[in-house]
């Protein structure tokens, strides 16, 4: 059999047009795209899309929940991809590589940045007035709000944040301690909040531990979301922190004193919080802290310990009034702008606008404190075990919850250091919110000048 | 002779020369080869070293547009000039600058002595080197948890040390002034085995005729430290320099998982990854981390005129 031989000269050429037309196909930018996904067609099955998500067992459960029933109904595939955190920094990242998902399941208020520079679809039309949705009857303020910029929609919520609303202890430090102990804590007293900070205050000072003069067990925590709680705090005391008119911060008020007072300077100069380098949460669990101010996760997570935590309502600013709370949003399906299956992410971003959808997610944690009110008949949020109930206090509290709002800019850089300083003892409250007035003016000129084109 | 005559009075005698030996270096096959074998790695460094430094600094000059790079508007030195103006970036380039300092003023002397401690162990010298060069090859993340357990104010074991011999005890990491410290400490034993390894290598090449030189004219031990080991070190201490203060002002991974309160740890990069990745401000980003860039170019020039040794042994 006759062989043929390639000269050197022949292989060159050959390699050499290949490299260089690999080269001008890398570096050719993908089109321009409608940012509206008006052009995208109806999805209609057997169809595949890749979906990202957050790499953590509940989430990755739920997404492939969310999944199965969504193949069920529609026959279109999803290839979930969980991405280990920070999720944001990957999705930058394969939206310039052009290696994109089709959907991503991503917390609104890192997005925002995103979805300003057009990197991800507004909603609006293709997926809420299609599916005849109105998100602000079907969402709670806070998780809609997370995802909308300047009017627009970004994304389908998932879960209210409410961070901030809780306070919680492990009853193996009541019992520990005793009826008089016991006699502090709201449950005991069948309310779902403390009547005062005052009364809080005193309930961690009893549960504090010492041996000698060595604190073993710190009385109080707050530590860790320190911008929400501030924020809930001041707004409770009646002053938002962002004058929306003067386009400035609040912090130079005397409610944005009083609350840093509240919030930290007080438990510290009474001796029982102190800064720890860990979230509440995490400090209560590991036996650090009595009292935990903050999330509304800490009686489902206690659990999976093996510890027995209950949460109530923080106490309100002003006795009698209600507390008045500002959160962060949570997670939620948005569509890269560049999603090589628009069609279907649509299709899948439709139905999770709607209670079928909702519900599957809802089930994370054993009961989210979720995006919309119309999953509350659920199953998953009936029943008198302490999770249940400490839950449906956080939830009974989102018709008061507002999201910060992006008219600032969301630029929070450095703005946990006037917190720490305070929990140190470092800086007095005033000094504090003297030093957040000015490191969030900063934050929010930078972010104004970015933005001039 | 006809010829020559000719083409002298039409080609320069330089050029016709260059020309030539040029023509002459392209028919070499030896030329071929080498041009075939550097080109990848020719291309390799303008693509992925030179490419994106200059990319780099065209994005620090526009107002950066994430979906379509080519419609990016050129701003000039606006970005810069948001950077100076911003009082966190002052924030980090003090902890930035007092970080680099403390790890600086603890390695090298303490890397010096133990180098010199190995250089005098007549046997098992590689197993001395192996063990303070192991925290070098484990991981920052699983460093991070290991101290952030031994600098617990409360239960870690550092303070019951502090308690148990009567002196007073630390918030380490989530103290306002001594976080700074503590990282640096953990960055200083951390990065030991490094140095180490480097000055004994050093110390090692330095013949053993000068010191027995030395011995002759009467040197002791420290005459012998001083006049010897010293300025005959002069190039592995100025190559250890660089390298440590090049590689403390790019600071990031420490700060970042050992959680230093409020702003103690706030550096350059960490500024630069929070504007990038976080506010999507690439222009800005890039813009603080080309000061930074020139900052440690010009520290390294510093370094390298101050520190050379104008010999050769």
């Amino acid at each position: 059999m006759e062989q043929k031989h390639i000269s050197r000269r022949t292989f060159l050429k050959i390699a050499g047009t290949g490299l260089a037309a690999s080269a001008i196909a890398a570096c050719t930018p993908a089109g321009t795209q409608s940012t509206t996904g008006a052009s995208a067609p109806a999805a209609t099955g057997n169809k595949e899309f890749v979906m990202w998500g957050l790499q953590y067992d509940p989430h990755v459960e739920r997404y492939h929940a969310l999944a199965d029933a969504f193949f069920k109904k529609t026959e279109n595939k999803a290839n979930i991809q969980p991405q280990a955190w920070p999720l944001e920094t990957k999705l930058l990242a394969s939206i310039t590589a052009g290696t994109q998902p089709d959907t991503v399941c991503v917390m609104g208020i890192v997005s925002t940045p995103l979805f300003m520079q057009k990197a991800v679809l507004e909603l609006d039309d293709v997926v809420y007035a299609a599916a005849g949705v109105d998100p602000k009857t079907f969402f709670y303020p806070e998780a809609i709000q997370a995802y909308t910029w300047d009017g627009h929609y970004m994304g389908v919520p998932l879960e209210s944040n409410q961070v901030g609303q809780s306070v919680a202890t492990r009853y193996d430090y009541l019992d520990e301690v005793g009826d008089k102990a016991k006699g502090l804590w709201p449950v005991f007293d069948k309310k779902d909040g403390f009547d005062s900070y005052e009364q809080m205050w005193e309930l961690a000072k009893l549960l504090q531990k010492k041996e000698g003069d060595t604190v073993t067990r710190w009385g109080l925590s707050g530590e860790g979301w320190d911008l929400d709680q501030h924020l809930t705090t001041m707004r409770s005391l009646g002053k938002f922190f962002w004058d929306a008119e003067k386009k400035k911060f609040n912090f130079d008020s005397e409610e944005a004193v009083k609350a840093m007072q509240l919030y930290i300077e007080t438990p510290v100069k009474m001796g029982i919080e102190t800064q720890l380098g860990e979230t509440h949460m995490n400090s209560m669990f590991a036996g650090k802290v009595a009292v935990a101010m903050g999330n509304t996760s800490m009686a489902p997570e206690g659990a999976k310990l093996g510890l027995k935590v209950e949460s109530v309502n923080r106490p309100p600013s002003v006795e009698g009034k209600e507390t008045l709370y500002v959160g962060e949003g949570g997670w939620g399906f948005e569509i890269p702008t560049r999603a090589k299956n628009k069609d279907v992410a649509i299709e899948f971003c439709k139905w999770m606008a709607t209670r079928d959808g909702q519900v599957i997610y809802a089930q994370i944690y054993g009961g989210v404190v979720p995006a919309t009110p119309s999953v509350l008949d659920d199953p998953i949020y009936k029943g008198d075990d302490m999770i249940k109930v400490s839950k449906r206090r956080a939830i009974d509290s989102l018709k008061n919850t507002v999201y910060y709002g992006n008219d600032w800019g969301l630029n929070r850089t450095g703005a946990d250091v006037p917190y720490t300083k305070c929990r140190q003892g470092a800086m007095t409250a005033q000094e504090a919110c003297n030093a957040l007035q000015e490191i969030m003016t900063a934050n929010y000129t930078q972010w104004k000048d970015s933005m001039k084109s | 002779m006809a010829t020559q005559t000719v083409l002298s009075h039409t080609v320069p005698a330089p050029r016709r020369n260059l020309v030539s030996t040029l023509a002459k270096t392209l028919r070499k096959p030896q030329f071929w080869f080498g041009f075939i074998v550097l080109f990848p790695v020719l291309a390799w460094y303008i693509w992925f070293a030179f490419g994106p430094v200059l990319r780099a600094f065209w994005m620090a000059t526009v107002k950066y547009d994430l979906m379509n790079p080519q419609d990016s508007k050129f701003v000039g030195l606006q970005n810069f000039q948001q950077v100076f103006s911003y009082p966190l970036f002052w924030i980090s380039v003090q902890r930035t600058i007092t970080f680099s300092l403390y790890v600086y003023v603890g390695t090298l002397p303490l890397a010096l002595f133990v180098s010199l401690c190995l250089v005098a162990v007549g046997q098992g010298r590689n197993f001395y080197q192996s063990m303070i060069f192991l925290p070098v090859v484990v991981s920052y993340v699983a460093i991070a948890l290991l101290f952030r357990m031994l600098m617990d104010p409360q239960n870690g074991q550092f303070n019951q040390i502090l308690r148990a011999l009567g002196l007073p005890t630390s918030l380490w990491v989530t103290g306002p002034n001594s976080a700074l410290p503590s990282i640096a400490m953990v960055d200083i034993w951390k990065g030991l085995g490094f140095h180490v390894v480097i000055i004994t290598a050093g110390l090692l090449g330095i013949p053993a005729e000068m010191y027995d030189a030395a011995k002759v004219d009467g040197a002791g031990p420290w005459h012998r430290f001083r006049f010897v080991t010293i300025p005959l070190l002069g190039n592995t201490l100025l190559l250890e320099s660089v390298i440590m203060v090049a590689g403390t002002l790019q600071a990031f991974t420490n700060g970042e998982v050992l959680g230093c309160a409020g702003d103690s740890c706030f550096f350059i990069s960490r500024l630069v990854y929070a504007e990038a990745f976080t506010n999507l401000r690439f222009g800005f980003a890039t813009a603080s981390a080309f000061v930074l860039f020139v900052f440690i170019l010009v520290l390294t020039i510093i370094q390298v005129r101050s520190l050379k040794p104008d010999w050769q042994y």
